[in-house]
């Protein structure tokens, strides 16, 4: 009697530890899924692969800018509204040709570069440790601006797997219309004592 | 006084009982009548199967005037005019649209959106798909995605000529748009859309003179 009481109790056990363990079992996005760093406007963010501070945000509703054959163009009317995120990123360790940006809002709304200009920071090649400053472009609705975020991920070869990410907040940053077109410019490397994104 | 009871017991025989069922009634008739109605049954789904199956019924037959928005799973459309537009790389079939990307939060690839927007050219049945599109405030410049909750307004939907069609040939041409769906990457990590058969709306539109050439 006793061993049966005993035999049924360890299957008791055995059922509630399968089911805690499952809990810790991973889905496949979290398997694979980038590593994310997070960090907010004004301070470096640093992944294993790179460092990324935003200096600031401009938003407007038209663009200076030149096309992706280098001829200058505007000032090109936004869809809504422009959004100039101003950054600096350096590479760690190897030389970063794919690295997509993105804008995040709080709903999982998410706005990509479009891919009409050639001087938006996600288009520079980066060499490892030498900073480069320049600006990310978005195209938003501005009814859709709701605590964005600047998502960068290096994804070499067009593989996100595991990629490094960096994710920085830019709230509070009141998004408020520009009357004058803001200007995008070509991005720039930047040596010197100033920088502190490159540690 | 004696009560006489008389049970009168009325035998029926069972070819007098009224004959509710039509199956016979003998047994082996019975199965040879299931059988032979079951092998027909088989016999007319094997060849409905062989011809290709059955259709399914088109939701939206007749085709809309311009001006009319089309929408599927993923995008709405408003087609307004088509023309055809020569150039040196020769002629193209253009269409002015809006177009805005309804049902994702995140973008879209062109690509994918435009195997959804189907021209449909003439009585011979030519079709074309994944049309090159710019836009308006930008005429030089390929759109090559679709962000998320932005209607366009006077987006250029282009075609390239297919090379059996030339431009007098047709009259008019039709748009449909047809359904999409969604399928996740292996890795989960991202999905993508492509078109199905369904047509969830069609726009004839004639060909004006807007071309210049």
């Amino acid at each position: 009697m006793s061993r049966s009481l005993t035999a049924g109790l360890l299957c008791v056990l055995l059922v509630v530890g399968i089911a805690v363990l499952q809990h810790f079992t991973l889905d496949k996005k979290s398997l694979f899924a980038p590593v994310t760093t997070t960090g907010s406007v004004g301070e470096p963010v640093v992944t294993d692969d790179f460092s990324l501070e935003v200096v600031d945000l401009e938003v407007g509703s038209a663009l200076e800018a030149t096309d992706i054959l280098g001829d200058p163009i505007g000032p090109v009317e936004a869809n809504g509204v422009w959004v100039l995120v101003r950054a600096r990123i350096t590479a760690a360790h190897t030389t970063m040709t794919n690295f997509p940006a993105e804008l995040r809002m709080k709903d999982g709304t998410t706005y990509d570069v479009p891919g009409w200009f050639s001087d938006s920071l996600d288009r520079a090649t980066l060499s490892p440790g030498l900073p480069q400053e320049g600006a990310f472009l978005f195209e938003v609705p501005l009814d859709r601006i709701d605590e964005p975020a600047l998502v960068v991920t290096h994804a070499p070869d067009f593989n996100r797997y595991l990629g490094a990410q960096a994710s920085v907040a830019l709230d509070p940053v009141e998004p408020r219309p520009l009357d004058d077109p803001l200007v995008l410019l070509p991005p720039e490397v930047r040596t010197g004592k100033d920088n502190d994104a490159s540690e | 006084m004696a009560l006489e009871l008389r049970l009168v017991v009325h035998h029926v025989r069972a070819a007098d009982i009224a004959r509710r069922s039509f199956l016979p009634v003998d047994p082996l008739a019975r199965f040879a009548l299931v059988s032979v109605v079951g092998a027909a049954g088989a016999i007319v789904t094997l060849i409905v199967a062989a011809f290709g199956g059955l259709d399914r019924a088109d939701s939206q037959t007749s085709p809309e005037p311009p001006g009319t928005e089309l929408e599927n799973e993923l995008f709405a459309v408003t087609p307004y005019e088509a023309w055809v537009e020569t150039g040196d790389d020769g002629a193209r079939l253009q269409v002015r649209a809006d177009i805005e990307l309804r049902a994702s939060d995140v973008s879209v690839p062109m690509f994918e959106v435009g195997s959804g927007l189907v021209l449909l050219l003439g009585p011979s049945g030519t079709s074309t798909d994944r049309p090159d599109v710019s836009f308006e405030r930008m005429p030089e410049s390929l759109v090559a995605s679709l962000q998320p909750h932005m209607a366009e307004e006077n987006a250029v939907l282009s075609w390239e000529m297919p090379e059996d069609i030339t431009a007098s040939d047709l009259g008019e041409v039709d748009l449909a748009v047809h359904g999409m769906q969604e399928l996740g990457t292996r890795d989960g990590l991202g999905s993508f859309w492509i078109s199905s058969d369904d047509v969830a709306g069609t726009v004839t539109l004639p060909l004006n003179e807007r071309g210049r050439s």
